[in-house]
């Protein structure tokens, strides 16, 4: 449900970007939402077609999902996870650090 | 610059650069002695963002956190599904602390002002804020509510987060500490359900330890969870209401406001 406040801030984003830039119209709209951050692209898409203004009507969303990865404390290696709560898929220690995977962040914007 | 109409695409100095997308245009520009882009018909042009969508949230609790800081306050964000016993736990912490320190509370719910009464006939002030449909405080809300609570400089801001396991985890408050409380009634899988809570959580409460007895919970399995999803997090087994292990959790309170001081 939080998705919703998260469709407003991307819209806030882009409507103060075309404040700057001087744009009337966005084509497309590529967002990254980490696999192991905590927003449901699905979710995101839908309360985006809620949220968008005029100026984006015709928009494009593009939601690309990053991979999980971690650092395993254990075996000082960088190993790719699917989901928190997941050990290390060498050794098998839950000692791991999520490094990348939960990023939620407006990339570009393709304008006329 | 286009000749006709002048559109001047090269001249975007800002943070966009050519749609390397459109081989209409890349034509454009390579004729651009006498390009044939009809007047009117503007470009398309690629801005690289690369922004946080919570931009505004994160500067808000930043902003929060300076505040907080400032007056020395130590604010715990609380978190925790409808029912745990959040609101018990600080009615009982606050019973313990208010004659050596001072404390607010703001409380997030959908509806009510219950819980904001219920702390302030323990001789507190607090602030409820309804959310409504929302399902979890923000920053601006938090900042609001700082602005109307007479701050409790060199104590303590106990938010109250509305009860939900799921939305209030990726919303930056400007706390020092998220604390999830899980009731023995909830089962042992909680952290493997809900990881993004207890990802961002430093400390981990199990409250009505009392009923532990009479419950099929394997609290070792609920501790194993949690350190699963986060293996720093710390844990502490409570009852609310029969003050067993209200210790730890005084003691963990202390030593969050030292660590805090020494950070200044």
């Amino acid at each position: 449900m939080h998705e919703v406040s998260l469709a407003n801030s991307l819209v806030e984003l882009i409507e103060a970007q075309a404040k700057v830039e001087n744009f009337l119209q966005v084509k497309e709209i590529i967002v990254e939402v980490g696999k192991l951050s905590h927003v449901e692209p699905k979710a995101l898409s839908f309360a985006f077609e809620i949220a968008k203004t005029a100026i984006m009507s015709n928009a494009k969303l593009i939601i690309l999902e990053p991979c999980g990865r971690a650092y395993c404390l254990s075996c000082e290696k960088t190993v790719p996870i699917e989901k928190r709560g997941e050990p290390c898929s060498y050794c098998k220690s839950y000692q791991i650090i999520v490094q990348e995977g939960v990023e939620l962040k407006l990339k570009s914007l393709e304008v006329v | 610059m286009c000749n006709i109409c002048g559109c001047g695409h090269g001249e975007v100095t800002m943070e966009g650069k050519d749609n390397k997308k459109s081989d209409e245009y890349q034509t454009y520009l390579g004729q651009s002695e006498a390009c044939f882009h009809t007047a009117g018909v503007e470009p398309s042009r690629i801005f690289e963002i690369e922004k946080d969508i919570l931009t505004k949230n994160k500067h808000t609790a930043a902003h929060n956190r300076q505040h907080l800081k400032a007056d020395d306050i130590l604010a715990l964000n609380f978190v925790s599904s409808p029912g745990s016993g959040k609101t018990t736990l600080l009615v009982e912490t606050i019973k313990v602390l208010k004659e050596k320190k001072t404390i607010a509370v703001i409380e997030g719910d959908q509806q009510t002002s219950a819980d904001a009464e219920r702390i302030r006939k323990v001789g507190v002030q607090s602030l409820q804020i309804n959310t409504g449909r929302g399902c979890h405080l923000d920053a601006d809300m938090i900042h609001q509510a700082m602005h109307k609570l007479d701050m409790p400089l060199g104590g303590y801001l106990f938010i109250e987060n509305v009860g939900n396991l799921v939305c209030p985890a990726g919303f930056d408050l400007g706390e020092a500490h998220k604390v999830v409380v899980v009731s023995t009634t909830e089962g042992e899988d909680k952290p493997l359900k809900y990881p993004d809570m207890f990802a961002a959580s430093s400390l981990m409460i199990i409250n009505k330890k009392d009923l532990i007895p009479h419950l099929n919970i394997d609290i070792k399995t609920l501790k194993e969870n949690a350190r699963k999803v986060n293996p720093h997090i710390a844990i502490i087994a409570l009852s609310a209401q029969t003050g067993e292990g209200m210790d730890s959790w005084l003691k963990w309170l202390d030593g969050a406001k030292m660590m805090a001081q020494a950070n200044q």
